[in-house]
């Protein structure tokens, strides 16, 4: 066992309509080590997303505690955890979210920016990460020019940028046809042989198989936790 | 910092029609507040030096009280005239006093062969040409002989001067003023307009002479100078001291200096250019609240974008002052281009219109440019501050 990125116990979230409690997650105990490959599967509605945006530092929980990196997100302000999503968090979401009227390289340089790194360091740390994910002949096009597997892959070099402590994905593959999807998860693969921590959300039964940790969430409650030794690709 | 300004110019681009649009707002509330106020200040400076040129020694007195506090008199017949023998007596008695010109001022029909028109005539002592500083070009000016023997005689402007002669010399030559004859004497040297007033539309005859003509004894009134600036207030006592041992101890009659004539008028005129830019400047308000509006359908438009950002990192701060330098930016621009506008137009006024004065004030540029920046700041800070506190997921989620 490595050294633990994140560390939730007994964490609760529920989401109001007018003055009806909608419960989304209840009684979350779940405990990431570093360099974990792992998704959390489950039906649509089941929560996934929802305790994709509290380990990811979007929201808060309502009680439990959460500790990432050692910090006890519950007693960090706002800002701190703008600093922990720009410097420690990579996320990757079903719909890419680029920004459409950014260059790919100004997108990926974007949480470098926000870092506060200077603009020549920033330029060449993003043409690295978006040499790593093949997208380098693309720079200067727009997100609108790219195919949706293109989209993906520089929404992962934007995530991967600011090599962070854990990569957080949502569905990545939703978007796109099964061979893309396939492609993009090969992407994911190398980023945890390089010794990269990784988060998938998903619902799809392929892409958990090829993990080594599976974590099934049910109305909002974790129902099994099975981890599969030495089953790296 | 630099980036921040660049990415702002960068979503401003992005929108060129829109930006442009809202800029117009900015544009033409700063444009009309630095031409009015160049309007404005152009008349206080113009009217200022017109008085000026008259002279800071002067004071002027006038028959009847102008009461600046309390209930006004009635302006009854109690109020005393002002006579020729006042002057004399001024002029007699008073140790600081340069000089005392009465005035009686009227107008008549001067008739030259078959051309006649109505004119302007003033009744002077020779002391008029020095209190006044106007001088005759050819010929001489009223002398106190003139005056003490009641002559006809006068002193023509150049206006009369080339409407009735032309290119005739009219020195010794007889006119007919109001039935009477004169003799001309003397030509005034050229002088202009000021104040509206055509100094060369006028003709000058001896007090008394002119007191037979219209009939009356009245002064209408006496320039009095100072020997200089410094004693003005000294003089204004002494004539007023002095006029009323000849008045039953009464002040009937107002004496004003030029200075506070001066002073007055350029506080109305200040206060009017004040007004005037301020009433402008309620269409900057309306620039302001364009730009507010446009803000805020950009923080609506660019929701998700504001979630991505926060999800990659951005503190609120930093989306508050991406947008608040957008608004800033717009609204800076607009200032400075309708600084320019407003300063061209003003500018070239004299050239179409050239009695417009028009003057075009370093602080109006300054206070129109902080103004236009301050309206984006304020204008942006309520659409930059919804933008900040938006909850990230809820940004993120939205389509
Ligand atoms: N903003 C919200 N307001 C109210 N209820 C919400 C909100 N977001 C999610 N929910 C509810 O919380 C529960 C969990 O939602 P969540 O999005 O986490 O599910 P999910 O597992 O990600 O589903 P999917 O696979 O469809 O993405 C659902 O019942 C959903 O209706
Ligand atoms: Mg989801």
């Amino acid at each position: 066992m490595g050294e633990t990125i994140i560390e939730i116990k007994n964490l609760f979230k529920s989401y109001y309509i007018g003055h009806v409690e909608i419960p989304a997650l209840k009684k979350i105990n779940i405990a990431v080590t570093k360099n974990q490959y792992l998704v959390i599967k489950g039906q649509s509605g089941s929560g996934k997303s929802t305790l994709m945006h509290i380990i990811g530092c979007l929201d808060r929980s309502d009680s439990g505690s959460y500790y990432f990196d050692g910090h006890l997100v519950e007693e960090l302000s706002d800002l701190e955890l703008a600093e922990i999503r720009g410097g420690k968090i990579g996320f990757v979401f079903q719909s890419f979210n680029l920004i459409p009227r950014l260059s790919i390289l100004k997108n990926v340089e974007l949480p470098l920016f926000y870092l506060g790194i200077p603009g020549g360091e920033r330029s060449a740390l993003s043409r690295d990460a978006l040499t790593r994910v093949g997208l380098e002949h693309r720079l200067t096009h727009s997100p609108a020019e790219l195919s949706g597997g293109e989209k993906q892959r520089a929404a992962i070099a934007r995530a991967i940028v600011t090599n962070p402590s854990i990569i957080l994905a949502d569905e990545p593959t939703g978007n796109l046809d099964s061979k893309t999807g396939e492609d993009i998860l090969k992407i994911f693969d190398g980023i945890h042989r390089d010794g990269g921590t990784i988060l998938i959300v998903t619902h799809n039964e392929k892409v958990a198989e090829r993990v080594g940790r599976i974590v099934t969430i049910l109305d909002g409650e974790i129902v099994s936790d099975i981890e599969m030794a030495r089953t790296t690709p | 910092m630099i980036d921040i300004i660049l990415m702002a110019l960068e979503s401003i681009m992005l929108n060129k029609v829109r930006s442009f649009l809202t800029m117009l707002g900015v544009v033409i509330g700063v444009a009309s507040v630095i031409l009015l106020v160049s309007l404005g200040e152009g008349t206080r400076e113009y009217v200022s030096h017109e008085l000026m040129g008259v002279g800071t020694n002067l004071l002027v007195i006038t028959p009847g009280k102008t009461e600046t506090t309390g209930h006004a008199p009635p302006q009854s017949s109690t109020s005393r005239k002002l006579t020729y023998n006042d002057t004399m007596y001024l002029k007699r008695n008073a140790f600081t006093l340069k000089d005392v010109a009465p005035i009686v001022i009227g107008t008549s029909k001067i008739k030259y062969r078959n051309r006649s028109r109505d004119i302007l005539t003033l009744g002077v002592t020779n002391s008029f040409q020095n209190v006044r500083n106007l001088h005759v070009e050819i010929g001489s000016f009223i002398t106190d002989e003139d005056v003490e023997f009641h002559r006809k005689v006068v002193v023509i402007g150049r206006t009369v001067k080339k409407e009735l002669f032309e290119d005739e010399n009219p020195l010794g030559k007889m006119v007919w003023l109001a039935g009477v004859k004169y003799r001309i004497v003397g030509i005034m040297e050229k002088k202009g307009v000021s104040l509206g007033f055509d100094i060369d539309d006028l003709v000058f005859i001896p007090l008394l002479s002119a007191q037979d003509l219209f009939d009356t004894d009245k002064i209408t009134e006496i320039l009095v100078e100072a020997i200089n600036a410094e004693t003005v207030d000294m003089a204004k006592e002494e004539t007023i001291q002095l006029l009323k041992k000849r008045h039953d101890n009464k002040e009937d009659f107002s004496v004003v200096t030029q200075a506070s004539l001066l002073s007055t008028l350029n506080t109305i005129l200040k206060v009017l250019t004040y007004v005037i830019g301020a009433i402008a400047g309620i269409s900057l308000i309306v620039g302001g609240i364009g730009i507010m509006n446009i803000m805020l359908v950009s923080v609506q438009e660019r929701t998700k974008e504001i979630g991505i950002r926060k999800a990659i990192g951005a503190q609120n701060s930093d989306i508050l002052k991406q947008f608040l330098f957008e608004s800033t930016i717009i609204s800076s621009f607009g200032g400075v281009t309708g600084i320019l506008i407003g300063a061209g137009i003003a500018y070239a006024i004299p050239l179409f219109f050239p009695v417009v004065p028009v003057k075009v004030s370093l602080w109006s540029v300054i206070l129109a440019f902080s103004f236009s920046a301050a309206v984006g700041i304020f204008f942006g800070a309520f659409p930059a501050q919804k933008a900040a506190k938006l909850n990230p997921v809820e940004a993120l989620m939205y389509e």
